[in-house]
């Protein structure tokens, strides 16, 4: 193996011979490209699945890892172990096959969510996921992350609504997995083994997701605070209610600036039967308002980013019955910390500056919410932190599964080496 | 699909009754010694019991069959089995309708009768841990109480088992807008083939921690390992149903009602249809339901959630069906009267009985909007092969489950049902669709695999399974054919 010796212009050169001029970011470019801190040798650019094949034998004889980028709104903290190529997806664009009455689409792993969200809304529909930045997501990062947001508890996550993909393994073998269609249980389900792979079994290029109809009324109720305290029994109640929201998610006061703590409810369906689920809404706690449709913008953008927006983020699982321990011990670790809880999936997000961030108390944490039965994975850290803190958590005896699976799928160990599953 | 003895040929040819060696007296000793002296079976009268699942015409009985109680029993039975290369078959309550739970030649099979318990029931987390015995009707009544309910409802969910779902990735009528199994487990405890316990997942975990390992084990029909325990998600009970039964002329009014409600944006809990031969067959049956023996099709569609905006969904989907020309629309207003609407649907499966002795149910997928064409094509096959093609499925997801009726003593017959089956498999994957939507590959489809993937998709999914079971003792010979087959 060559690792080490090729130079970053070699290999911009060898791209460009393979997949044309245009296939490559410029080299003055490349620093904002960085993965964990990590600068890539080049990043390629490739339009086709052929053209993502030739960039991965490419970079399998010279011994370099590639890393998938998308929308890079979620890449993640954990720098790749070696030289590195980026591959970016915002070429693999394009929406190939949209049948509306089906409910389906399929559409090029470098679209963003708000592109491909246009093309639907326009018939009616939309695919519900709101991670951190939805609308800069690209399918493919969408894909790849696994992320739901805090729509996911109602609707389901990308595992649920993914039905077919195209990927390209380590070794630059194309695969077609699942397939069009709402139901399908044909052989083994590798689709949902690469949802959520972040990038380690396959370069994922084209998706296939259901859809659904976009609901007749989107309607946002608040109740706030000054403190998250007051407003925590109030989520649990809308939990374990009997209303069903589209989402809910307590948010503290730095999460939601000049607003104090907020608690917001997001209800969805028929305008007859959203006004009946908000006379149902649970009151104990402070009372519910209807936000206005430019708050509620707003808000359901702080629902999705917040806190995530800071240098450092960490996310927090847990049951939600558990919540209000979970939060007891993020708040005593990370007092410094925006918090953005979901509460019916019972996962907090915190975020926050550097040097709010404290190894040592990220560890206990980290080991306190592992009793739980929960976990904790740092989103977001600087090199430094991660150094300390491993990004994720323990796995026991299925991390053993899963270390094998990654080498079977990827033998060569040319996608993003070092990072996620070890 | 199901095969008579007389014409079916597996590879093994060892369907024929006949136990090829029992196990030695030592080993079922160990056995014994692990889950108590009744809960090894060995005498071939009582093996008989397993020879089959659902598809009753193959009969491969096992070696043997043990019936652990719990995890530790199970990994102890596997690792001995294991130990002495003895092939291994979970079974659940049989209820299977692709052959994944046969034993193939020298297998034994691990039986969950006796892992029965609801471990836990989290009414606020709204999950609960079980053991894979538990009956999936059971779940739903033990949620009850609590205003909660387990949403997957196959067919056969008086019978079947949370772990056989598990294992087949069950559907059933409410997917639409539902989903299937997958969506609602949220962690196993497997005992993997050497007898290795593993935790998978875990709802508190949340996603995003590692590879998402119970999403690849759903679905894995017993070919990775024993799910001793399963945590699922509960929701909460649906305020409000409405029920409505809307009777077609033809097939093709029904298919193309369903395609409307579809695209006006409303999301039915369920769309199911019946076509005139399945009418028929419920109507002569003791299970007669009131549906008009004339109709071309029946269409149940069905609306649960917040009870206002209902009646509203209800009404909008009568108008679509009536535009389609449905002749006529019944709704049910009573839980009673919403039984008798769904009764000729959820009893079609019986009422064929009587009219042939042999009965093949096919499953397969197609995008939503190519139904008609499809369903035609079905009718043209069937009429090709001198066949009687039933029509009972679930619309809303394009799920078909064409039934065809036969004689196993007729040979010509039989080869006219495998070759109809054939075709019909190879127009579904024409339009898109796929071989098998909610009732697995088993043994009875793996001779299709190769009209859907590639050796590349078909050798990365033996890479999976390389990774679960190295030995290749669990299940074998299920879901992905050998490679000299698949070409």
């Amino acid at each position: 193996m060559s690792a080490g010796r090729v130079s970053s212009e070699s290999v911009t050169t060898t791209l460009q011979r393979l997949m044309g001029e245009e296939a490559v970011v410029a080299p003055e470019a490349l620093s904002s490209w960085t993965v964990g801190g990590a600068q890539p040798l080049a990043v390629g650019v490739p339009s086709s699945v052929e053209e993502v094949q030739a960039l991965m034998r490419l970079a399998a004889s010279e011994g370099l890892g590639v890393v998938p980028l998308g929308g890079r709104t979620d890449v993640g903290c954990e720098p790749p172990s070696g030289r590195f190529v980026a591959l970016a997806t915002h070429r693999l664009g394009g929406v190939h096959d949209y049948e509306p009455a089906d409910l389906t689409v399929t559409a090029g792993a470098g679209v963003t969510l708000e592109a491909l969200g246009a093309t639907l809304a326009a018939r009616g529909q939309w695919l519900p996921v709101d991670p951190p930045f939805a609308p800069r997501r690209t399918l493919g990062g969408l894909v790849a992350t696994g992320a739901a947001g805090p729509l996911g508890t109602a609707y389901g996550g990308p595992r649920d609504h993914v039905l077919g993909l195209t990927v390209v393994t380590g070794d630059g073998q194309v695969l077609q997995l699942g397939g069009k269609v709402m139901k399908n249980v044909a052989g083994f389900d590798l689709v949902k083994l690469m949802v959520g792979s972040r990038g380690t079994l396959g370069v994922i290029v084209s998706a296939s997701v259901r859809l659904f109809p976009r609901p007749e009324a989107d309607r946002l109720l608040v109740a706030s605070a000054d403190e998250p305290g007051p407003l925590l029994s109030l989520a649990l109640a809308v939990a374990t209610g009997s209303v069903v929201p589209a989402s809910a998610v307590l948010m503290s006061p730095g999460a939601v600036p000049g607003v104090g703590a907020v608690l917001a409810v997001r209800l969805q369906g028929a305008t007859e039967s959203v006004s009946a689920e908000t006379a149902r809404l649970p009151a104990n706690g402070p009372a519910f308002r209807q936000a206005s449709p430019e708050e509620a913008d707003e808000l359901r953008k702080r629902m999705r980013d917040g806190a995530a927006t800071q240098p450092v983020v960490v996310r927090a699982s847990s049951l939600p019955g558990q919540l209000p321990e979970l939060l007891d011990a993020v708040k005593a670790a990370l007092p410094r910390g925006d918090l953005v809880v979901d509460a019916l999936a019972g996962g907090v997000r915190c975020g926050m500056p550097l040097e709010g961030a404290d190894a040592d108390a990220l560890t206990k944490l980290r080991l306190r919410v592992e009793t739980m039965g929960g976990s904790v994975t740092l989103e977001r850290a600087p090199p430094d932190l991660v150094m300390r803190v491993p990004a994720y958590g323990p796995v026991g005896r299925a991390g053993a599964l899963e270390a094998e699976l990654r080498r079977r799928f990827d033998p060569g160990g040319v996608l993003s080496p070092g990072r996620f599953v070890r | 699909m199901v095969y008579p003895r007389e014409s079916f040929t597996p590879p093994s040819e060892s369907f024929v009754f006949q136990v090829t060696q029992p196990l030695s007296v030592a080993l079922q000793r160990r056995l014994r010694g692990i889950v108590g002296e009744q809960r090894v079976i060995t005498d071939p009268d009582r093996l008989l019991v397993y020879e089959s699942d659902g598809l009753t015409a193959y009969r491969w009985p096992p070696r043997a069959v043990v019936l652990p109680a719990d995890t530790r029993e199970v990994s102890s039975v596997m690792g001995i089995l294991h130990a002495e290369g003895i092939p291994m078959v979970p079974r659940g309550a049989g209820t299977g309708l692709s052959g994944g739970a046969l034993a193939p030649e020298g297998a034994v099979v691990i039986g969950t009768a006796r892992m029965t318990r609801i471990l836990s029931l989290d009414p606020v987390s709204r999950v609960a841990r079980l053991q894979p015995g538990v009956v999936n009707a059971r779940l739903s009544e033990a949620a009850r109480p609590h205003g909660l309910y387990y949403a997957p409802d196959p067919s056969s969910q008086s019978a079947c088992t949370i772990g056989g779902n598990v294992a087949e990735n069950s559907g059933g009528p409410h997917c639409l807008k539902y989903g299937v199994t997958s969506r609602y487990i949220t962690g196993l405890t497997v005992v993997l083939p050497h007898g290795e316990v593993v935790e998978l997942g875990g709802a508190a975990r949340g996603p995003g921690a590692g590879y998402d390992l119970v999403g690849l084990f759903v679905g894995s029909e017993g070919c990775f390992g024993l799910a001793t325990e399963v945590e699922v998600r509960l929701l909460p009970l649906p305020e409000g149903v409405r029920t409505l039964l809307a009777i077609f002329h033809t097939l093709e009014d029904a298919a193309r009602a369903v395609t409307a409600i579809v695209g006006a944006g409303l999301l039915p809990a369920a769309l199911e249809i019946m076509d005139n031969s399945s009418i028929r067959a419920v109507e002569a049956s003791i299970f007669a339901a009131g549906y008009p023996v004339d109709a071309g099709a029946a269409l149940v569609v069905e609306f649960d959630g917040t009870e206002a905006g209902l009646d509203a969904d209800a009404l909008r989907a009568e108008a679509l069906c009536l535009e389609e020309g449905a002749r006529e629309v019944r709704r049910a207003t009573s839980p009673a009267e919403r039984d008798a609407l769904w009764k000729g649907r959820k009893k079609a499966f019986g009422a064929f009985g009587r009219l042939a002795p042999d009965l093949i149910v096919q499953d397969a997928t197609v995008p939503r909007t190519k139904l008609t064409s499809v369903l035609h094509e079905i009718g043209e096959i069937g009429r090709r092969h001198g066949l009687t093609v039933a029509n009972v499925f679930h619309a809303g997801d394009g799920n078909l489950h064409p039934k065809l009726l036969f004689d196993r003593r007729n040979a010509d017959e039989v080869a006219r049902v495998e070759e109809a089956s054939r075709e019909i498999m190879v127009a579904c994957v024409a339009a898109g669709g796929t071989i098998t939507g909610e009732h697995g590959v088993g043994v009875d489809k793996m001779k299709y695999m190769s009209l859907i993937y590639g050796e590349a998709e078909l050798r990365a999914m033996r890479q999976a399974k390389g990774v679960f079971d190295p030995a290749g003792l669990m299940n074998p010979g299920k879901v992905i054919p050998d490679p000299e087959v698949a070409t």
